[in-house]
């Protein structure tokens, strides 16, 4: 929450040393259609609610995750809406865990063996997208709020050693917050040239919380995870 | 000792020496031709295109001639190409050791000289090509095999084909010219990084790299842990390889390798056994075995064993459904989808 906090702080930073005619900008008759969306970020996956997991895997597992929004609706004074797909991967590695001296199970996991027990997961996620960009483009202070809902399906694998354990799919409900800092304010003259010759309308730095509920086969979904990236509409 | 199946690479020279006819052999080996060692003169454009033995075939491992070679008498087979004319049957040998001329009547008639005569070998005119004994250069420079160089030592053999030699010992132009690289040293013994192991299916063994070498490796099982497959009794000493049984090769330069308990070594479940790990350089010389790494195969609680275990077992397969919570997902959707709708009639 303090990082969010920071970028949020950050945005409002660098709004209040930005020009007043920053959004006019933004209203040049001969900007490019603003139509797409494009994010790919790095954070962690925490899966949540799951004792195994817990007990057997010590790291959140780098996370990965690319996202293409398509916002056909403009909503005056607010921002624009549309629909995204997002994909994502995550991995987990541990050692296995032994049994105990005796030879029985050891669910506590106290004892490790030298075999690695790994989780991927893939998670897909159809996501109804709601971009508030009404204070950079009405008051020029570079910030986008956004909000993303959607389902979630989370593609899992799971294998120790040289055997596979399981593997399936696990679906529930996506939800994501997202605070992003538009990046046109450091140079606007050179933002323009993107847009005019590659058709870039804003680039952006995000950062994003988000969680999920996918459990129905596998409890997979996340309370809270996080995500920070750099994104794009165009 | 296991022998592996290296692969020869090679480079002929070219010259305008228009002295007399000899054969210069240059088979450029340990995995980058020995550009440095390039022998005088090459008229009859001789290349080596094949060793003996059994032979790496993987194209990144280019060889020479190792202490096995050595050992056994290896041979080499020398081509001539078909766009060079070569009469005789008969091909006059003279080696060096270094990058010497040996078509000079100096260089093979000096009081100390730099070339030794080799004896001779049969042309085919068939198939343009002779072969070379590796005992032959070595009963004439016995340190071909002694080498102490890593890498290996070049040896410049030449081919006079007979008769083109005048009364004077100087040579025509029907000669030619290669150089063979001879390792005879072994690499030194990895260092294990840890000497114990436990799993069922898939444990890791590493250790660190071999210094001065471009090796691969290759891991071996022994016996029981603590006892030495080739003395016996409870020394837990280096064994040699020869008496070990081979599990696997590396690729390159790895340091890692996992083995399978199960598969690899044969355990059942409690018993354990000694791997090891030796270096093998280009030339496909195999180094002394490691210290042991005791493998005991122990049953491993994956995650999904865990999870079972703690009542919420992995399933197999896809799922749709399962819970209350997809559907909740479908409402969302569908609230959103009413939404956006609406705000855009």
């Amino acid at each position: 929450m303090n990082l969010h906090a920071s970028v949020i702080a950050l945005g409002l930073l660098a709004a209040s040393t930005a020009s007043a005619q920053y959004s006019d900008q933004y209203r040049r008759p001969t900007a490019s259609p603003e139509l797409f969306a494009l994010e790919i970020g790095v954070g962690q996956y925490r899966v949540s609610d799951n004792a195994a997991f817990d007990r057997v895997f010590d790291d959140n597992g780098p996370y990965l995750r690319l996202e293409l929004d398509v916002l056909p609706v403009r909503i005056p004074y607010l921002g624009r809406m549309g629909l995204g797909l997002q994909f994502g991967w995550a991995k987990y590695t541990a050692m296995g865990c032994s049994p105990t001296s005796s030879g029985a199970s050891d669910p506590s996991c106290s004892n490790r063996s030298d075999e690695e027990t790994r989780l991927r997961i893939f998670p897909i996620a159809p996501v109804a997208v709601l971009r508030i960009d009404v204070l950079a483009r009405e008051l020029g202070i570079p910030v986008i709020f956004a909000g993303k809902i959607g389902m979630d399906a989370v593609i899992f694998d799971a294998d120790t050693g040289s055997r596979d354990e399981s593997n399936g799919v696990s679906l529930g409900l996506r939800w994501g917050a997202q605070v992003a800092l538009e990046l046109d304010f450091i140079n606007p003259q050179r933002a323009r040239v993107l847009d005019d010759e590659w058709g870039i309308n804003h680039t952006m730095l995000f950062v994003e919380l988000f969680g999920s509920t996918a459990e129905s086969k596998l409890t997979l979904g996340t309370n809270l995870s996080w995500l920070a990236g750099l994104g794009m509409t165009f | 000792m296991t022998m592996d199946r290296p692969l020869l690479s090679l480079r002929a020279m070219l010259s305008n020496h228009t002295l007399s006819s000899a054969l210069l052999l240059t088979a450029f080996a340990s995995g980058v031709f020995a550009s440095s060692a390039s022998a005088q003169g090459n008229p009859l454009m001789f290349t080596v295109s094949s060793l003996s033995g059994d032979r790496d075939t993987r194209e990144e491992v280019q060889r020479g001639l190792n202490a096995e070679d050595c050992e056994n008498g290896a041979t080499f087979t020398v081509t001539a190409p078909s766009t060079v004319t070569i009469t005789v049957t008969q091909v006059d040998l003279w080696v060096a050791t270094s990058n010497v001329d040996c078509s000079t009547v100096e260089a093979r008639t000096a009081v100390t000289p730099t070339c030794f005569h080799a004896g001779t070998a049969t042309f085919s005119p068939t198939d343009r090509t002779f072969t070379v004994a590796l005992t032959e250069i070595a009963s004439v420079i016995p340190a071909v095999c002694n080498s102490g160089s890593i890498d290996g030592a070049p040896v410049y053999l030449y081919g006079f084909t007979t008769g083109n030699v005048n009364e004077l010992g100087e040579v025509g132009d029907q000669y030619g010219s290669v150089s063979v690289n001879v390792d005879a040293t072994p690499p030194a013994a990895p260092v294990v990084s840890r000497t114990t192991a436990q799993g069922d299916s898939q444990v890791s063994v590493s250790w660190e790299p071999v210094a001065g070498m471009r090796p691969h490796y290759r891991l071996f099982v022994g016996g029981a842990c603590g006892a030495n497959p080739d003395g016996g009794g409870a020394d837990a000493g280096t064994p040699d390889v020869g008496s070990l049984t081979t599990i696997k090769d590396t690729e390159l330069n790895v340091t890692t390798a996992t083995v399978n308990p199960t598969d690899d070594l044969g355990l059942e479940t409690g018993e354990s056994k000694a791997v090891y790990v030796a270096g093998v350089d280009v030339a496909g010389n195999v180094g002394p075995a490691s210290a042991a790494v005791c493998v005991t195969r122990v049953a491993v609680d994956g995650f999904c064993s865990v999870s079972e275990e703690m009542g919420e077992p992995c399933p197999d397969g896809c799922s749709i459904g399962g819970s209350s919570t997809p559907s909740a997902s479908w409402i969302a959707l569908a609230m959103v989808a009413l939404f956006v709708r609406r705000r855009t009639r």
